[in-house]
């Protein structure tokens, strides 16, 4: 849908998730919550990577 | 005249104005009926039978003064999220558990002002969200009746109250209407006040309306609808006269038909057949039915939606559950906890994709003068742990368009169908225009055999 996809692939984004939840709330939690995390991983991933494009939303980029 | 709790709000309404039904008379038979249903549906968290009848008195007194309002003496359940003067506003949660608000939400001053009496708080999930709540389906009692507005829709369905108050963040108004065979009204986003209403997600939150007719689905829109300065999410638009509106939409409607695609990939066969049949129905009774696709940025709608919630909704939540995360159920504790831990860039992306798509389905709505779907993929699951699938209304509430649930039929297995409507923004007369007709021409009165 995009030129402009940022480069987030799946296992980045549950890097990220995961290394969140880590922080707030230890690894345990991690452990704990694996569906959760897998869920807002998805999420990233699928937002990231349907951007509108600049024809789209040209006002956005200027 | 016919038993009074089966009047609509508008035949009430003219009775109270015209002295043929006492205010009183009617509120105290509704608080009958409660105590005889309530151990069985468990709609209420309070009803205050002294209080309920002062008020009814009033409007009594009102009408000998020569005030009567468009809602004169018709009783209202609020869905325990609505702000009430002196009256405990629980949300159904241990948080709120003894909060009692000094002022009421300015929706339900509106709905006092235009003659309402207020009938009781009516449950919630908790802080309307997924975590099911103990209302039980007048149409069967093993199935769930949806949520978050679940004691509005119940109390409705089995002629507790001619009318009640929901909200809608995901699909909390319109899928419980289906499940309980009711109308569901999801104005514009924008259009009532939410000000005095408990939050889930500030960019998404709209006051629902719970009635037994596309009417009377008008008649409490007129009396709510409006800017509020109190509320910075409010429209300042003007407020149409909305029965003229649907006055002018009275004719046989163009019907776009979302058939491909999303709503009937996600539906049962028995509800693909359902809707087409109506659809037909509609047909042969003169509307044209047109079918079309849904645009290409539909498909991230319902995670934009999800993101959206869950983020607000932790932002909401943040102060209490540092402190009191065990008081909270499991799917909310969760919502809040992916909440926050979705990347603030992803928040806003996904902002951004909702302004395209709400760009698209306006497009797509101003072809015709009601999308058509149907309401829900299935009929109220028969699990009592789930509040049922929001995914046919969460898109429409994440674009802020205008939907209406209006009951179609019953299941095989005896549970209410409908079909749902869209229009463009604040095209609330158009929307329940169209919805009108198409109620008459299906020519539909659902009421559960068990309250009726």
């Amino acid at each position: 849908m995009t030129e402009q996809t940022p480069d987030i692939s799946p296992e980045s984004a549950r890097e990220l998730v995961q290394q969140g939840a880590a922080a707030r709330w230890g690894q345990d939690f991690v452990d704990r919550n694996r569906e959760t995390l897998e869920q807002a991983a998805a999420y990233v991933v699928n937002i990231a990577n349907n951007l509108p494009s600049t024809e789209t939303e040209p006002g956005f980029f200027q | 005249m016919a038993e009074s709790y089966t009047l609509s709000v508008s035949e009430a309404a003219e009775h109270v104005r015209d002295g043929q039904l006492s205010a009183t008379d009617y509120a105290s038979a509704l608080l009958d009926r409660i105590d005889s249903f309530e151990p069985d549906l468990q709609a209420w968290v309070t009803v205050d039978r002294e209080a309920v009848i002062t008020e009814a008195r009033q409007r009594e007194q009102d009408r000998e003064r020569g005030h009567t309002g468009i809602m004169q003496g018709v009783p209202v359940g609020l869905k325990d999220i609505f702000y009430t003067v002196g009256v405990k506003t629980t949300a159904c949660s241990r948080i709120y558990a003894d909060f009692v608000p000094t002022y009421d939400a300015t929706c339900v001053a509106r709905l006092r002002e235009a003659g309402a009496v207020i009938l009781g708080k009516a449950v919630t999930t908790e802080f309307a969200t997924s975590d099911p709540s103990p209302s039980r389906n007048p149409w069967n009692r093993e199935h769930t009746p949806g949520g978050s507005s679940s004691g509005s829709s119940v109390a409705v369905a089995s002629g507790m109250c001619p009318a009640a108050l929901g909200s809608q963040t995901g699909g909390s108004t319109c899928r419980p209407a289906a499940y309980n065979g009711i109308v569901g009204l999801k104005p514009t986003y924008g259009r009532i006040s939410r000000y005095g209403v408990v939050p889930v997600s500030w960019s998404l939150d709209t006051v629902g309306i719970l009635v037994r007719s596309v009417t009377d689905a008008a008649i409490l829109l007129q009396a709510m609808a409006g800017y509020d300065d109190n509320d910075p999410g409010s429209a300042q638009v003007p407020v149409p006269d909305f029965q003229e509106e649907m006055d002018r939409h009275n004719g046989p409607p163009r019907l776009g038909l979302l058939k491909t695609g999303y709503f009937f990939h996600r539906s049962t066969e028995e509800v693909r057949r359902h809707t087409e049949a109506a659809a037909a129905r509609l047909s042969q009774a003169g509307a044209t039915v047109v079918e079309l696709e849904l645009p290409d940025s539909f498909a991230t709608a319902p995670d934009v939606q999800r993101i959206v919630m869950n983020v607000e909704c932790a932002a909401f939540h943040e102060e209490f559950f540092r402190h009191r995360a065990d008081e909270y159920g499991p799917r909310l504790r969760a919502n809040i906890e992916m909440g926050m831990l979705i990347p603030s860039v992803t928040y806003l992306q996904a902002q951004r994709l909702r302004r395209e798509f709400r760009r698209d389905l306006t497009a797509l709505a101003e072809q015709v003068d009601a999308l058509l779907m149907p309401a829900t993929p299935a009929p109220a699951p028969k699990d009592l742990n789930t509040t049922g699938d929001a995914a046919f209304q969460a898109p429409w509430t994440s674009a802020g368009l205008p939907t209406v649930v209006v009951p179609s039929g019953l299941s095989t297995e005896g549970l209410p169908l409908a079909v749902q409507f869209a229009a463009p923004p604040f095209e609330e007369g158009r929307l329940l225009g169209a919805a009108r007709w198409c109620e008459r021409a299906l020519g539909l009165d659902l009421r559960p055999p068990d309250y009726s």
